[in-house]
């Protein structure tokens, strides 16, 4: 039994190291944010941040789905922009139609991912460029919808954001079980075990008796579904839907997979990782706000943590 | 052909083509119970494409598997294994990121309920299987931390968990060394012994008559023999697998006078003293020596490929840089290294492309190439070595890896004018029979036309047959240099294992 603990511990390690740099850069930037700022360290900011991180946060888990089965989603921003538009104007204002929103919001979800799943392994478009393609159409969807926020979330739905149980924000604890669902089907179920196999090796992975074809479509699926819902959840905290919505996902979750040690080729990566991630980047922020750094300033310093970490990564890579 | 009916697993009339080429035609199989079956063929001649329609991994355009005499339809890797057809394929199929558990169950994974995996029965079944081949690995390793040797015993531990019936083996041996193989061998032969049916793919001979039980013979997609071995000889098999006899090479003309390379005081190593020798025009020059003596690096130097801190090379007498593989190019010399797959193709271009590319510059007029002649010389490159299928419009990873060496050769040896100084590391490895002549006669048009070879090679029956004379290599220096009386297998590997010079007259 011991043997069997030793034997699962040693493998956790060994796969977390790389989920653990983006930790340990968290704690520095949260470090150096508490020990620069007072208002740093209060519970109502760290709470925000942590609320501010849902949005991002989810939708980074949506694209580590895809990435780590080899592919890549460059579609989720504007799949969580009409899922956030449709949403918004479905309930316009009124609680009875939260039902009707979340089931459109899947609806899209489904719909494009399904597109996205197929473009990629039946007409073997490389998935950089079919879901590049579906960002644009989608995109040019939002604006000829509407130029201007549309419709508006219903009240319940808007209270989600600032809702507590005692004192636990709700949307934190909603955002937490997510989070745990995420893991679990990454790692503990057959579904996560054959997303990680196709990206490792698809041929293998086909050898071994494994729906490749299948497998892919439904990690295009499951991103998109989750971007959907990302979108929709959005509305809690700006009622209203404009169509640059999801605008800032197309690199930000990209940038907070990498930063969370998920390989690019597929194959390797965690969610834990992958939550370190998008926290690092929300903090970042946080801390940039904070200090008031330049907005200039700010993409320089993002793009020279992006490149050093992946710089740390090539020599672990190496050793 | 024996009956279909006690068969485990058998091929009936199975024909392929993949684009307007005819891989496998008509071919009938069968694996008894019991049995090692070989399946031999040169390269190129359709075995692993049997064997993937064998495993479902991909489909025949006529004719069927039979699995335990029945017929099971439209076959795929699922269904073959829930049939109890395992296969352990050349370059292993186990994902490097996962997991061993993880891998011997990819696709096959137990669950307790929908969503919820048993891991204690999974375990278990692996260790057994494990025990079984003789393996002992922690389950909760990554594949990518395992050697070559203990991924195919994992391979072989994963085919049984699924309860195999016949295991299918392609050409293991290509990548395990010595102690490693025997450890499979033994394990092969138990299987056996436990009533297991085995299909062995290989192209190495001494393999076939050790292990297997019976062969069938495979020949440009064809099935030519289905034999015993025990009574069948190495010349016979031989004979069968290249379709005609190959006889003694016609002699060549002695070496001229004229120093073609002369390489004086070169610094291999900062530890080992500076290696000196001359090649004369006319010459094959070998090179023996065990691993890590310093051939393959005396073959980059000369390639410019990782060039020399000291030492002089003479071309013609005239002294040469030689800084890069585009100065040694320069300088007439054509090193052809010994990881082909890696340093010496574009997989994803045409052979035409590949072979044309080592000579774009006499190919082009104004830096336009001219795909006419491009067409003209890929041609004569895959008709002078055999490359099968003969065709230069395909993308080189569609060729068999053998056939694929051989257009890495063709592209340096049919370049115009043709290499006056060729240093060819290892050229044969991995090939077949027929192509390893194929190539024995292109050395020997080559020197016949006055340029000079340096051949280095492991295969000393080889470095015997084809050399004027033998450089043996030890620890990073010229151990002693053979003339044709003094050849003999015994005093290379002395010289190479033991470092000490020719009793006389060398140097």
């Amino acid at each position: 039994m011991t043997a069997i603990g030793a034997q699962l511990s040693g493998d956790w390690v060994r796969r977390q190291p790389r989920a653990l740099i983006a930790w340990s850069l968290l704690a520095v930037l949260l470090t150096i944010g508490i020990s620069m700022s007072g208002t740093f360290r209060s519970e109502p900011v760290l709470v925000e941040t942590l609320k501010g991180a849902t949005f991002v946060g989810m939708a980074s888990a949506a694209q580590f789905f895809v990435v780590v089965g080899g592919g890549i989603d460059l579609s989720i921003g504007s799949v969580a922009t009409i899922s956030g538009m449709a949403g918004a104007v479905i309930m316009n204002g009124q609680d009875s139609r939260i039902p009707l929103a979340l089931l459109a919001s899947i609806g899209i979800g489904v719909g494009v991912g399904t597109l996205n799943g197929v473009l990629v392994n039946y007409l073997r478009i490389a998935p950089f460029i079919a879901t590049f393609g579906m960002y644009y159409i989608l995109q040019g969807v939002g604006y000829t919808w509407s130029v201007q926020p549309i419709g508006a979330a219903a009240p319940s739905f808007y209270n989600l954001y600032t809702d507590t149980w005692g004192r636990i924000p709700v949307l934190l604890v909603m955002v937490g079980v997510f989070w745990v669902v995420c893991w679990y089907v990454a790692r503990q179920t057959a579904f996560g075990k054959h997303l990680y196999a196709i990206g490792g090796d698809r041929e293998a992975a086909r050898l071994a008796s494994v729906r490749t074809t299948r497998v892919s479509i439904a990690s295009y699926v499951v991103c998109s579904v989750i971007g959907a819902l990302a979108g929709l959840l959005e509305l809690s905290q700006t009622s209203v839907a404009a169509p640059d919505l999801g605008a800032t996902l197309l690199l930000t979750t990209v940038t907070a997979v990498v930063i969370g040690g998920v390989s690019l080729f597929g194959g390797e990566g965690s969610i834990i990782g992958v939550l370190g991630g998008a926290l690092v980047l929300v903090s970042l922020n946080q801390l940039f706000d904070v200090l008031q750094v330049n907005a200039l300033y700010q993409q320089l310093i993002q793009g020279l943590i992006i490149l050093s970490i992946l710089g740390i990564y090539r020599q672990r890579a190496k050793t | 052909m024996a009956n279909l009916e006690g068969a485990l697993v058998a091929a009936r009339g199975v024909t392929k083509h993949y684009g307007g080429i005819t891989a496998l035609d008509d071919v009938s199989l069968e694996v008894l119970p019991a049995e090692i079956h070989a399946l031999v063929g040169e390269n190129g001649a359709g075995k692993s494409t049997l064997v993937k329609i064998m495993t479902g991994a991909e489909t025949a355009d006529a004719g069927d598997v039979l699995i335990s005499g029945e017929e099971v339809g439209a076959l795929t890797p699922e269904k073959a294994r829930h049939h109890g057809v395992g296969a352990v394929y050349q370059e292993p199929s186990l994902v490097p990121t996962l997991t061993v558990l993880e891998n011997m169950f990819l696709g096959r994974e137990q669950r307790l309920v929908p969503g919820v995996l048993e891991r204690k029965g999974m375990k278990r079944e692996a260790r057994e299987a494990l025990d079984r081949v003789g393996a002992h690995i922690r389950l909760g390793r990554e594949v990518s931390a395992l050697s070559v040797a203990e991924r195919q015993l994992v391979e072989i531990a994963r085919a049984l968990v699924f309860k195999a019936r016949v295991l299918i083996f392609d050409e293991p041996s290509a990548i395990l060394s010595g102690p490693e193989l025997d450890r499979v061998f033994g394990v092969i032969e138990e299987l056996r012994a436990s009533g297991l049916g085995i299909l062995y793919i290989s192209h190495r001979l001494a393999e076939i008559f050790r292990l297997t039980d019976r062969a069938t013979v495979l020949k440009d997609g064809r099935v030519v023999a289905n034999r015993d071995v025990e009574g069948l000889t190495t010349d016979e098999l031989i004979r069968l697998m290249v379709g005609r006899d190959i006889g003694a090479r016609p002699a060549r003309k002695p070496p001229r006078e004229r120093v073609v390379l002369e390489a004086r005081e070169l610094e291999l190593r900062p530890d080992a003293e500076p290696v000196s020798f001359e090649l004369r025009a006319g010459e094959v020059l070998g090179v023996a020596g065990l691993v890590g003596s310093g051939r393959s690096r005396l073959a980059s130097a000369l390639g410019g490929i990782h060039p020399v801190k000291s030492g002089t090379v003479l071309r013609d007498g005239r002294p040469v840089r030689l800084r890069s593989p585009r100065d040694a190019v320069g300088a007439g010399i054509v090193v052809i290294p010994e990881d082909r797959k890696r340093e010496g193709l574009i997989l994803a271009h045409s052979v035409r492309e590949n072979v044309g590319l080592a000579s774009l510059r006499e190919l082009s007029r104004a830096g336009v190439v001219r795909t006419a002649d491009e067409r003209r010389l890929a041609q004569e490159a895959t008709h002078r070595f055999g490359v099968r299928p003969p065709r230069t419009d395909i993308p080189a990873r569609t060729l068999s890896g053998g056939n694929q060496q051989k257009v890495v050769l063709s592209k340096w040896l049919v370049r115009r004018p043709p290499p006056e100084v060729a240093v060819l590391d290892e050229p044969t490895r991995g090939v077949d029979v027929g192509a390893k002549f194929d190539i024995y006669r292109l050395i020997d048009e080559l020197v016949d036309g006055g340029a000079g070879v340096l051949l280095i090679s492991s295969e000393l029956p080889e470095v015997i047959a084809m050399s004027d004379r033998i450089l043996v290599m030890s620890e990073g220096r010229i151990a002693g240099s053979l003339e044709p009386h003094e050849f003999s297998e015994e005093r290379i590997l002395r010289l190479a294992v033991l470092g000490a010079r020719t009793e006389d007259g060398n140097e």
